[in-house]
């Protein structure tokens, strides 16, 4: 009897690793997905003498991003943390204590999805005017070093903020503010697109050259959104009622993002914005990223809300302040990165302020996205000014004229003839 | 033998083509353009910033034909391209050299119909 019962426990334990692993594993391939969708959301919002540019960005965020993070900055999010990094290389063999039921493998290549992401977000900013060499520099040192520092302390179990309680479900301080606030340092360091401001300083429109493309950007990431939330509960088994909880308040953060935006705009300027919309989505979506799993459905709604406000403030303030972000990510990520984060302190069914539970998640968790998004945006400042120094940043003034496509890669987006 | 360039409206296009056709001028080339004429300036948003002097979109028919039919090809675009507004286009009219079509190597007036 006794050896029966010891293989049904074995059998159960695989089994459940196995559904865990199939769980994982398709979310993980739908969050690589997303980078398809930054690159179209990018690609669409630049002019289209940049258009290919930007997609080299998106695959250099993978390609040299992606092994940066399997050499390095896997093992220093993940490997034996003193609260604040780790010294490990490749993927570790040994127990990651998150109590894991899939393999150390699949759980790098879920985290390299999120590493990917946050830098990606960094790639839309500095559209049509950063030197390609330099810019795949500035990605190994971001998913080798500064990404996985922020991830060590949020989702590493002996990280100074997870021991601390705070609660970033899915990374809106981790991914969302840590690759907002490099985008905006990246982004002040750089200056602004030839001709984005006129002679008096006022911001000048650059349409991007093709907002149908952006638009599918926006959908497949909003699609992807639906594995990289749900998918951060990294096992099926047991977490059935938790992922039915994320998936709805991820949809119903977004849906209320783009509300908001829809009806700010109409009633802004007297005609609804589009591609601000999908902001608007893409705001709420970030917003809810770090709560999903502890907020009630019509919490998630008043953040997508107003996280679909704060993202149309935010791109207006950001041109005035001549900071040129082409695609919004500053105002997507950076913005509701930091308010997502502190959304939780304000609305977590059990410890949030407004639900009676006092203000001290509310202090953790600003205190956290605080200190991630003013180390990213130092940090970044810091490493691209030395870099703009030294072997310069940006692309010459006729190359950014004759645009980066032609020069430097030799091709053209759209071949007119033929 | 005199080359008409017309600047209309898009939509106005499918309109005109058909009333050359009927009117045994089948052989146009067409181009998108931008432009302003007398219209009113016209502005757009983009993201939260306006755009000031957008050009509006036109279709530049451009045909040859020769001095026999020229008032009748002009009567037809006028007919079918004009709204009696600013912004419905203007019609130039050139003098045309020479033409030949390169299928049978024809030159003249019997290479343009």
């Amino acid at each position: 009897m006794e050896e029966v019962a010891t293989i049904t426990v074995i059998e159960q334990a695989e089994l459940i690793s196995a559904i865990d692993t199939v769980w994982v594993s398709i979310c993980a391939a739908i969050i690589f997905l997303m980078e398809g969708g930054f690159a179209l959301l990018e690609a669409g919002f630049v002019r289209s003498k940049n258009s290919m540019s930007i997609i080299a960005k998106v695959i250099i965020d993978i390609i040299f991003g992606g092994l940066a993070f399997y050499a390095i900055g896997f093992g220093i999010a993940y490997g034996a943390s003193n609260g604040y990094f780790a010294f490990d290389t490749g993927i570790t063999d040994t127990d990651i204590g998150l109590g894991l039921t899939i393999s150390n493998k699949l759980f790098w290549f879920i985290q390299l999805g999120f590493a990917i992401a946050a830098i990606s977000i960094v790639s839309g900013a500095v559209a049509e005017r950063m030197k390609v060499w330099v810019y795949a520099l500035f990605v190994v040192i971001f998913c080798a070093v500064m990404y996985p520092l922020a991830a060590n302390w949020v989702w590493n179990p002996n990280g100074w903020l997870a021991l601390r309680g705070f609660n970033d479900f899915a990374g809106s301080s981790a991914v969302h503010a840590m690759g907002g606030f490099a985008a905006l340092a990246a982004a002040i360091v750089l200056g602004p697109r030839l001709g984005k401001y006129d002679q008096n300083g006022d911001p000048v429109a650059i349409p991007g050259h093709n907002l149908p493309l952006a638009a599918v950007g926006g959908f497949i990431l909003w699609f992807g959104w639906f594995a990289f939330n749900p998918g951060s509960t990294l096992g099926a088994v047991g977490n059935w009622e938790l992922i039915g909880t994320v998936a709805t308040n991820t949809f119903l953060a977004s849906a209320a993002g783009g509300v908001s935006t829809m009806l700010y705009t109409y009633f802004k300027y007297g005609q609804i914005d589009i591609t601000m919309t999908i902001n608007g989505v893409l705001a709420g979506l970030v917003a809810i990223t770090a709560g999903c799993n502890i907020v009630s459905p019509e919490s998630a709604i008043l953040i997508g809300l107003i996280a679909g406000i704060l993202v149309d403030i935010a791109v207006i303030y950001i041109d005035k302040m001549r900071i040129d972000d082409p695609v919004g990510a500053i105002a997507v990520h950076g913005i509701n990165g930091l308010f997502g984060t502190i959304a939780v302190g304000l609305f977590a069914v059990e410890d949030g302020l407004f639900f009676g539970g006092g203000s001290q998640l509310l202090i953790t968790q600003l205190l956290g996205v605080l200190v991630i998004a003013a180390f990213s945006f130092i940090l970044t400042f810091i490493i691209m000014t030395i870099l703009k120094k030294t072997i310069g940043i940006r692309v010459d003034r006729s190359e950014e004229t004759a645009g980066i496509d032609a020069v430097t890669f030799g091709v053209e987006a759209y071949t007119t003839f033929e | 033998m005199k080359k008409i360039e017309a600047i209309i409206r898009p939509s106005k296009l499918k309109a005109v083509q058909r009333g050359l056709k009927d009117a045994d001028i089948p052989c146009i080339t067409v181009a998108a353009v931008k432009g302003t004429g007398l219209q009113k300036s016209y502005s757009e948003r983009y993201r939260g910033t306006e755009q000031s002097m957008i050009l509006q979109n036109r279709v530049m028919i451009t045909c040859i034909v020769s001095d026999s039919k020229l008032e009748n090809c002009i009567d037809v675009i006028k007919e079918n391209a004009s709204e009696n507004k600013a912004g419905d286009g203007k019609i130039f009219i050139y003098d045309v050299k020479d033409a030949i079509r390169l299928s049978t190597g024809v030159r003249g007036n019997d290479a343009i119909i």
